[in-house]
């Protein structure tokens, strides 16, 4: 019988591996039996040297591919969260925050439970280490090739130690957005657009500080909103947060209020123009990874993850398993 | 020659983090055991001899050489009885070179005979080293970073800084990450001591520098190490021990300290929250589940 060196396998009791194989499975170990044949003649074959056994393998540490997630969406519920905004908007430096904040303990309310992309988490934090020698904090950009790619992270509520969550979260790759916005094609495509649970958007506070740019970046926070609603199936069941991210550049700025008060219209235009289109509609101001002497804003992007779990159901530990039929994960978008 | 995995006891840890001090100091413990209710040797391995020439090294004081993981030893067979309820047990105790953990992360996957090992395994010993720093250092704290000497720096911009390999990744992400790909292999619990080794260090450290209590120091030194566990404590029941296997440092005085010691078993330090004393056998005496029996 064939064993697998992928764990909890069930090929050897089923005959049938977890990918669904009954054999050429590349997980499958091979026989290290040794044979000896004999021919016709009756020359004796030499033997055949068993075979260094399979390792056993694990999963990657980097962001997960769309059928990864899909197998763990078919396993159990996850909050799917999409992080978009133009390039440079400060979204990946968001999630790179959230990771060092579990990773250094300061999160307050979720106990850090597991996550399958580990490695992914360090990778985006990595330039904003002293060990990368990089001189001063920064963040490697999300690219194109990384699409439709999703990190992971499994937390238990402090207050509820027998409950455990998994949020999946994708960043939208910056140098997408503008064909996400002109294309209703392109915006179909992210396969997070459509079964996304919360969407946080990012509007650039170092563009709202430039009066070049500071209309096009509310023009882009309400197109994509509004493509998002003609993309979605039903756009009521998604909740967003408008991000106004790299806050401490207005707040260094001379003219701080002058860029408060456009903020405060931006949030105006977006709440009379989308708020009874989603389920529900917020607006925070952080700074991810703030100048000297700026303040942190780790509670506000605590807030944040706080609220991505608030409608998942999360199973007590011991049954933490789904229904053998997925409804929400991606097979509907034509993945196995 | 046929390997029973049955019984066995993993030491776990990263290079340079005490196992095979650990290792050391637990034979000597066994062969000189005070406390009554401590495990002591039932018998003597037939094969001793990885063991014999590091316990001379031991007790000589001297720095033990390092395991090489180019050339594993055989697990080393323990024979114990509690005398405390007359269990006897007998174990494996592979002790396998810290670059081999590090490789296991690095590569994704366990060996074959390692994974079939954690399969069976009765219980974990995780090693952290109380001087290893679990992550790494942030740009948090601008006004710590001399000015003059960051404007002088490359910007990541102009220069060339090195890409992140896994080889980078910290610490303790390596550690949590080991013990998922562990948990993925075991279908039942797995009980794990986490061993702070070095413990003397922090036990000598200014007040207030570090937690003094090992629970506490490895929730505020180790975070996502210790949520990992007390969010997993269903797949890993955990406890917690401050240990010195050797009691001190390598210099010169502090070997001759050490060696002028009556017992030479008074050298190690064991603390598991309000206990202290010498021996070693807790932590194995908490994963065979025998800790619970009152102390005599």
């Amino acid at each position: 019988m064939p064993t697998c060196s992928q764990p909890k396998c069930p090929i050897a009791s089923t005959g049938v591996c977890l990918e669904g194989h009954t054999r050429g499975c590349p997980h499958l170990v091979a026989d290290t039996a040794v044979r000896t044949e004999v021919a016709v003649e009756g020359d004796i074959v030499p033997p055949i040297p068993a075979s260094t056994p399979e390792p056993f393998r694990f999963h990657s540490g980097e962001k997960l591919t769309a059928f990864e997630v899909s197998r763990i969406l078919s396993a159990k519920p996850a909050a799917m969260i999409l992080l978009a905004g133009a390039q440079k908007a400060g979204k990946t430096t968001f999630l790179a925050r959230i990771g060092e904040m579990f990773r250094n303990g300061t999160v307050e309310s979720y106990r850090f439970a597991g996550s399958k992309t580990l490695c992914a988490f360090e990778r985006v934090t990595w330039l904003a280490t002293i060990a990368s020698g990089s001189g001063q904090p920064d963040t490697e950009r999300t690219y194109r090739s990384e699409k439709d790619t999703f990190f992971h992270i499994q937390v238990q509520p402090i207050a509820e130690s027998r409950q455990r969550a998994d949020i999946l979260i994708t960043d939208l790759p910056g140098e997408i957005f503008p064909a996400v916005l002109s294309t209703k094609e392109v915006c179909d495509e992210q396969l997070a657009v459509a079964r996304a649970d919360h969407l946080v958007f990012f509007i650039d506070c170092g563009s709202v500080v430039d009066s070049a740019k500071r209309h096009s970046e509310r023009d882009g926070a309400c197109r994509f909103l509004s493509q998002m609603q003609k993309c979605r199936h039903r756009s009521d069941n998604l909740e967003v947060t408008v991000v106004f991210s790299r806050w401490d550049k207005i707040a260094a700025s001379e003219t701080r209020q002058e860029h408060e008060d456009y903020c405060g219209v931006i949030e105006d235009d977006i709440t009379r123009r989308f708020s009874s289109g989603f389920r529900g509609l917020r607006f925070e101001r952080i700074s991810a990874r703030p100048d000297p002497g700026m303040p942190q804003t780790d509670a506000e992007i605590q807030a944040i993850f706080g609220r991505w779990l608030n409608k998942i159901p999360s199973l007590p530990m011991t049954t933490a398993s789904r229904t053998p039929k997925p409804a929400r994960d991606f097979c509907a978008f034509g993945l196995p | 020659m046929s390997i029973s995995y049955e019984s066995g006891i993993l030491l776990v840890g990263l290079p340079e983090t005490g196992k095979t001090n650990f290792l050391v100091g637990l034979d000597v413990i066994l062969d000189d055991q005070v406390d009554p209710n401590g495990l002591v040797h039932s018998e003597h391995a037939d094969d001793r001899a990885y063991l014999e020439p590091l316990r001379a090294q031991w007790l000589r004081g001297e720095k033990l050489d390092h395991t090489s993981r180019m050339a594993s030893p055989p697990p080393h067979h323990l024979l114990v009885r509690h005398p405390a309820t007359g269990t006897e047990a007998a174990f494996h105790i592979p002790d396998l070179a810290g670059e081999s953990f590090d490789s296991q992360f690095v590569t994704r996957a366990f060996p074959n005979d390692f994974g079939f090992r954690i399969a069976a395994a009765r219980g974990l010993i995780v090693f952290l080293h109380c001087c290893h720093e679990a992550d790494h250092a942030l740009f948090e704290h601008p006004h710590f970073i001399d000015a003059e000497a960051a404007a002088k720096a490359a910007s990541p911009a102009s220069a060339k800084v090195p890409d992140w390999s896994i080889e980078l990744a910290s610490k303790q992400v390596k550690v949590v990450d080991l013990l998922q790909f562990v948990a993925e292999l075991r279908a039942a619990p797995l009980r794990v001591a986490v061993v702070i080794s070095a413990w003397d260090l922090v036990e000598n450290a200014p007040a207030g520098l570090l937690p003094k209590g090992p629970a506490t120091f490895l929730s505020k030194q180790w975070p996502l190490l210790a949520q990992y566990l007390e969010s997993n404590r269903d797949v890993y029941p955990f406890r917690t021990f401050g240990v010195s296997a050797r009691g001190g440092g390598t210099s010169d005085e502090e070997i001759e300290r050490l060696t002028k010691l009556v017992h030479a078993r008074d050298r190690v330090i064991l603390v598991d929250g309000d206990h202290r004393s010498n021996d070693l056998t807790r932590p194995v005496r908490w994963l065979l589940g025998l800790h619970e029996f009152p102390e005599l």
